[in-house]
């Protein structure tokens, strides 16, 4: 047993909260945050964000087909606000987070204006480069909570991101066949 | 970032919590005849225990909580999630 096994195990018996791996298995480190960038560009698993806006018929955009709660344009526009609320609550103590449920939505159900699909899909890989470099930052600690949240850390909030746009991606794919406009 | 639903057969009741992390919503609760607004969430009400096993499920908005509960098939109920109780 080497002597960080040691030590892990020590401060497993005492029931310390570590920061071991951070500070003694770098490897490890590097590989979790190469995963994390892995996981929120997507495409492992399912359609990308990237593939499902791609040309999206404008008329289309704010229709809200039978059976269906949002139109594309709402759920693009909730991956949007969502995804920057969690990139700013990350990286910023003063943000102030937006209302919640109606801030997480936009006031109408389809593109108030001819740029505002364009718009909001800039905005939100914009928004996701930002997490990734955040995440990819060797001076960012991944499971140090986060002294303004409540337990939050920049890994759980990683996985929040991308669980939360991977359902939101699979919904905008869902919408896309329902309206007829989606590629396979 | 959603909202977890249970559902009280006996008293015709529909309950909602909101499971957006780092900005507490509360809890709900609504006839299940009814539709959730935002003002109904109060962030001191408790989800009554007996509805342990009364749990519909997630959802990604409100409105999709809505749409649920104006669904005419009846609703399908189980055990509620670990991390929740």
């Amino acid at each position: 047993m080497n002597g960080v096994m040691k030590m892990r195990n020590v401060v497993n018996r005492l029931g310390i909260v570590s920061h071991m791996p951070k500070i003694y298995d770098t490897g490890m480190a590097d590989r979790l945050r190469d995963e994390l960038v892995k996981l929120l560009k997507g495409g492992g698993a399912h359609a990308t964000f990237e593939q499902a806006v791609k040309d999206f018929p404008p008329p289309l955009r704010g229709q809200k087909p039978p059976g269906a709660s949002h139109t594309p344009w709402e759920v693009l526009e909730h991956l949007r606000i969502a995804q920057g609320d969690m990139l700013e609550f990350s990286r910023d103590a003063k943000h102030e987070s937006p209302d919640w449920p109606a801030g997480y939505w936009p006031p109408t159900p389809a593109p108030p204006t001819g740029d505002a699909w364009q718009a909001s899909i800039a905005a939100f890989r914009q928004d996701a480069e930002a997490m990734e470099k955040l995440l990819a930052d060797p001076a960012s600690d991944l499971t140090q909570p986060l002294p303004w949240g409540s337990g939050q850390s920049l890994l759980r909030e990683a996985l929040q991101v991308a669980d939360h746009n991977a359902y939101h991606i699979g919904e905008l794919v869902l919408l896309r066949r329902l309206l007829g406009a989606w590629k396979t | 970032m959603g909202f977890a639903v249970w559902i009280d057969e006996e008293n015709a009741l529909a309950w909602a919590q909101g499971t957006h992390e780092y900005r507490p919503l509360g809890t709900a609760v609504i006839a299940r005849s009814d539709q959730f607004r935002p003002r109904d969430f109060v962030q001191t009400r408790r989800r009554p225990p007996h509805l342990r096993n009364a749990f519909r499920g997630f959802f990604g908005s409100l409105e999709e909580v809505n749409a649920d509960l104006r669904s005419p098939t009846r609703a399908s109920l189980r055990s509620t999630p670990g991390h929740l109780r």
